[in-house]
């Protein structure tokens, strides 16, 4: 019920508001009642309404007291507030109108600051006499108000200071001054800053002349003459307008009438080219159209003698003049310029209906607005994206009521820091606001949707093979020799720029299989929760990082691990509430799961603060299923890695969540196949933490190629230790040649000859003169004997062709730098293959 | 099995790739035959059967290379100027098979075809398609599938050949 009351209360106001004459009390007594009505039904939030409100009544009230000579700048202000709060409790996320609303209640704060108190001029039956600068502070505040790119006002404040440098009701000198103010104002305004300063001070100046008058100036006893606007009342603006020029005498009505027609037709045409130009920008046709449009109208209205509309259209055409020039596109911000050019000059088209010669016109609100907005676009923060998306953090701040523009405009005169920064420091706002204010801005700018296709995964597929082919013969070209002879350097150069995009495609590429884990992290949150509620734990998980990207074929293989490892620390790893009191820790215990990249890996942390790993535990289970050797002394990581043992369980009872070791070694054959790596940090009472590298991709892997006769293999590095030339003292053997055997760092490796498992014909064979790898799978390490190491190289994994999938010790190929396939070994098949190929051979 | 129905009432007319191992001149359903190349450096696959000669680098991908005279138990012959790799679509996937040279494209009419004859038990004619005889040449039709799914190593291929069918 109050909305509708409050709607209409609003309604009627804009209305009273025009018609409100310092001469005719009653106008003003009907105005300030409904303003205090409004009040008491305005919604406290946001308090800038309530603020504007009152500060019109407050205005409305020292206009009546002091009746000033001129009351429309007055007036002005308490329309621009009306409106402001009207438009604000229509759209209530429209910052623009919180704006607009809040530079209203500031102007017309010093409109009331700048006349006398009602008391003192009470006294006073001259109007006039009582405040013969009421106008001057009224201007001035005005100034003070201006900003850089409101070049309307800029003219406007021109204009009057030109008017008030003529009335007689200031002493000469003081007409001197305002004539010198308005002198500065129109001339050079290229540091806009300093210049306003000078008028303002010139202004200033002429102030305190009134104020002090010298005796031999003594004000002019015409002042009542003074008062503009002379106009008779029926020509008072009509709702929410103010006074424009008015229609010539001579006007030709008939062809106004055609004016008009010809004007709605231009709209039209108009209108529907630009929503065509929104969704193409491309349409140069539809932009010449629009251009024309607005083009003849302001031919049309200048010839009629309409300086407004003239004038508007000029403004717009200069817009659409730089689209047509390529300079912006006419979409986002621009379009609603355009669009809203189009519309208000449709207003005054339609006000000129009926209108009789030498009448005054009506000039709709926001002209001016919408004129500064033309001039400068983009310092209005008008853009080809959605207008929100560029608002400044000062206009933000601004219009949440946080503070005054003023103290933006000062803050962001200093240059010296960010002006977010620059208002904390100078303490105008309290930090909070202005992180608030930021974190707005960023969802503003957020708001402007990302335009995505679905695409078959097939052809993305292929686009990277292909892409992934360009490389290669990019390096072939680049490697070959008559390119790199040093006698073709431009070839060279050309070769090496083409490098440089076929480089930049592939990582666009690559980027192209990317999603965000952020859904994979919500499906976390739910399981935490689940988990928490059945072991009657309080635990809570904060995740970091959502937006890391990674391979979306890694996202589905990752989601288990992740899941094995939460039950694991919120089952185990968080003690019950009681246990973590008396620990004087939080009852509520922390899982954190948190994503980053590192050095090239996605890097995901589970980190929870709950009991931490039991390191004697661990060791006696793991050395009563034999699993180390109880005489050497174990590192931290060493115990911790055994969990990922297989039936390896440090838990006292199994619940029906899980035991700790069991799915462990899930975890870690998980984060394997996905060519990740796992960690394990823990401190006693502290919590646990589970470290996982992953690739960034999985279709690219880090190898290093090496050589075993004529053959070339990779071998990923994750699953190599190092790599070392064995020493014939370390070379030991079982069962003659059949079991091999090398000692590194007094540990035995078994020893598998590569050429050996696959049939390699011309390797070395003295294994002094070749190289053995050490490398690591589920946990079991071997030495592999190789030729040579030819290098480290990112290659991307291929299937070597459907079928030939299943062969043991072999995950895949990749293409070379030469062009060749190199065949990508699989360290645990190795392993599993080394042991069968063995057992055969020494069965044999 | 509906494949192997499907094979024999098919209609045998139509265009083929003929191409030589030795004195023999095999032909190849032109349908299947995605592209010829000449031979290339191919990368042995370890422990695969002999007449997998490995694997090439077809623009990006990996495909997979046999050589018909080693399938064939053939005898090896020194690769020349002629050898060279036709590239088959086998259902889903690709493969190469290594020949020793590629003749022309037969267009050989039903009339021309005629049943494979019995070599008793010694000769595996599953894969024979049928003999085309024309201009006095008898050219021994493949049907290429069968003899890349006859292989061990292409075991899939039947796999895959039946889920397309289905």
């Amino acid at each position: 019920m109050d909305a509708k009351t409050l709607r209409k209360k609003l309604q009627n106001l804009p209305d009273l508001i025009a018609a409100v004459r310092c001469d005719e009390p009653d106008s003003l007594i009907r105005a300030g009642t409904l303003i205090e009505e409004t009040i008491a039904l305005l919604p406290q939030d946001p308090p800038a309404l309530v603020e504007a409100m009152t500060a019109a009544l407050e205005a409305l009230q020292a206009l009546f007291q002091n009746r000033p000579a001129d009351e429309s700048p007055v007036v002005q202000a308490l329309g621009a507030a009306v409106n402001g709060v009207i438009n604000v409790l229509r759209h209530p996320g429209n910052t623009e109108s919180l704006g607009a609303c809040n530079m209203a209640t500031s102007v017309l704060h010093r409109v009331t600051a700048a006349m006398p108190s009602a008391a003192a001029s009470a006294a006073s039956q001259e109007p006039h006499d009582a405040c013969p600068w009421a106008n001057l502070q009224v201007l001035e505040a005005r100034l003070i108000a201006l900003t850089s790119d409101d070049g309307a006002e800029l003219v406007a404040i021109w204009r009057s200071l030109v008017q008030e440098a003529r009335s007689d009701a200031y002493c000469q000198r003081v007409k001197d001054l305002i004539g010198q103010a308005a002198e500065l104002l129109g001339a050079d305004m290229t540091d806009f800053d300093a210049a306003v300063a000078k008028v303002q001070r010139t202004l200033k100046s002429a102030i305190e002349n009134c104020e002090h008058p010298s005796a031999d100036s003594p004000p002019s006893p015409k002042a009542a003459v003074a008062a503009p606007a002379p106009a008779e009342p029926s020509a008072r603006p009509a709702a929410g307008g103010t006074q424009g020029p008015s229609l010539p005498a001579d006007a030709d009505l008939e062809l106004l009438g055609e004016y008009v027609q010809e004007c709605h037709d231009h709209f039209t045409a108009a209108e529907t080219a630009l929503l065509t130009l929104e969704t193409n920008p491309g349409e140069n046709e539809e932009l010449n159209r629009v251009f024309r449009c607005f083009h003849t109208i302001k031919g049309t209205s200048g010839l009629l003698g309409l300086p407004h509309i003239q004038g508007l259209a000029h403004l717009a055409e200069n817009m659409l003049d730089r689209a047509r020039g390529g300079q912006i596109r006419l979409t986002g911000g621009y379009a609603d310029l355009a669009l809203r050019s189009c519309d208000m000059l449709k207003s005054m088209v339609v006000a000129l209906n009926g209108a009789q010669p030498g009448q005054k016109l009506t000039v709709p609100d926001g002209y001016d607005a919408l004129c500064g907005d033309l001039q400068n676009p983009e310092a209005a923060g008008y853009s080809e994206e959605t207008v929100r998306s560029t608002m400044r953090l000062g206009d933000i701040l601004v219009g949440q009521g946080k503070i005054a523009r003023d103290d933006v405009e000062q803050a962001a005169a200093q240059h010296e820091r960010p002006i977010g920064q620059e208002l904390v420091v100078s303490g105008k706002a309290p930090i909070t606001d202005v992180a608030g204010a930021l974190r707005t801005q960023k969802q503003m700018a957020g708001l402007s949707v990302e335009q995505s296709v679905r695409i078959n995964t097939t052809r993305l597929d292929s686009l990277v093979d292909m892409v992934g082919e360009l490389v290669i013969a990019q390096s072939m070209v680049s490697q070959d020799p008559d390119v790199n002879s040093g006698r073709m350097a431009r070839l060279a150069r050309s070769v090496s720029h083409a490098g440089k995009i076929v480089r930049e495609l592939q990582d666009l590429t690559m980027s192209l299989r990317l999603v965000p884990l952020k859904s994979t992290f919500q499906k976390m949150t739910r399981l935490v929760r689940d988990l928490a509620h059945k072991s009657g734990k309080t635990v809570q998980l904060v995740t970091e990082g959502e937006e890391t990207e990674i391979d979306r074929n890694m996202v589905e293989t990752l989601s288990d691990p992740l899941v094995h490892m939460i039950r694991n620390s919120v089952d185990h790893g968080i003690e019950p509430a009681d246990i973590r009191t008396a620990a004087g820790k939080n009852p509520t215990g922390t899982v954190t799961l948190r994503a980053y990249h590192a050095a090239g890996n996605v890097v995901i942390e589970l980190v929870d603060d709950g009991k931490g790993l039991d390191r004697q535990r661990i060791l006696a289970k793991a050395s009563q299923a034999g699993l180390v050797d109880s005489s050497r002394e174990l590192s931290d990581g060493e115990v911790f890695d055994l969990i990922f043992h297989p039936g390896l369980s440090t838990a006292d009872k199994i619940t029906d969540v899980s035991g700790r070791g069991v799915g462990m070694d899930v975890v870690k054959r998980g984060v394997e196949s996905i060519r990740g790596r796992i960690e394990v940090a823990s401190q006693p009472g502290k919590g646990t933490t589970f470290t996982l590298r992953l690739p960034l991709t999985m279709a690219i892997v880090d190898a290093m190629l090496l050589r075993v006769g004529q053959q070339r293999f990779l071998i990923p590095t994750v699953s190599i230790e190092h790599s070392f030339q064995p020493r014939s003292e370390g070379l030991k053997t079982v069962g003659g040649q059949a079991g091999e055997m090398v000692l590194l760092r007094d540990k035995l490796l078994p020893l598998f000859r590569l050429h050996r498992l696959f049939n390699v014909p011309g390797a070395v064979t003295d294994p002094t003169a070749a190289l053995a790898i050490v490398i690591e799978a589920h946990g079991r390490r071997c030495a592999l004997l190789a030729d040579e190491l030819l290098g480290q190289q990112q290659v991307v994994i291929k299937p070597l062709g459907e079928s030939l999938q299943n062969i043991a010790g072999v995950s895949g190929g990749a293409i070379l730098g030469d062009g060749r396939v190199g065949i990508i070994l699989d360290a645990s098949g190795i392993w599993s293959l080394a042991t069968t190929v063995k057992t055969q051979a020494t069965a044999a | 099995m509906a494949t192997k129905e499907a094979v024999h009432v098919r209609e045998r007319a139509g265009k083929y790739l003929t191409f030589f191992l030795a004195e023999e001149e095999y032909g190849l359903e032109i349908l299947r035959v995605r592209e010829i190349i000449g031979m290339m450096d191919i990368t042995a696959v370890p422990r695969t059967p002999e007449h997998v000669k490995g694997v090439i680098n077809l623009r990006g991908k990996v495909i997979p290379v046999i050589d018909l005279r080693l399938k064939f138990s053939m005898p090896s012959v020194e690769q020349t100027e002629q050898t060279c790799i036709i590239v088959v679509d086998v259902g889903r996937i690709e493969m190469g098979i290594m020949v020793d040279k590629v003749s022309e494209v037969l267009d050989i009419g039903a009339a021309e075809i005629e049943d494979t004859p019995s070599f008793g038990l010694d000769v595996d004619t599953e894969f024979i398609l049928g003999m085309g005889k024309t201009n006095g040449k008898v050219t021994i039709l493949l049907d290429i599938t069968r003899v890349l799914s006859g292989s061990e190593a292409a075991g899939v291929v039947e796999q895959v050949q039946n889920e397309t069918d289905q």
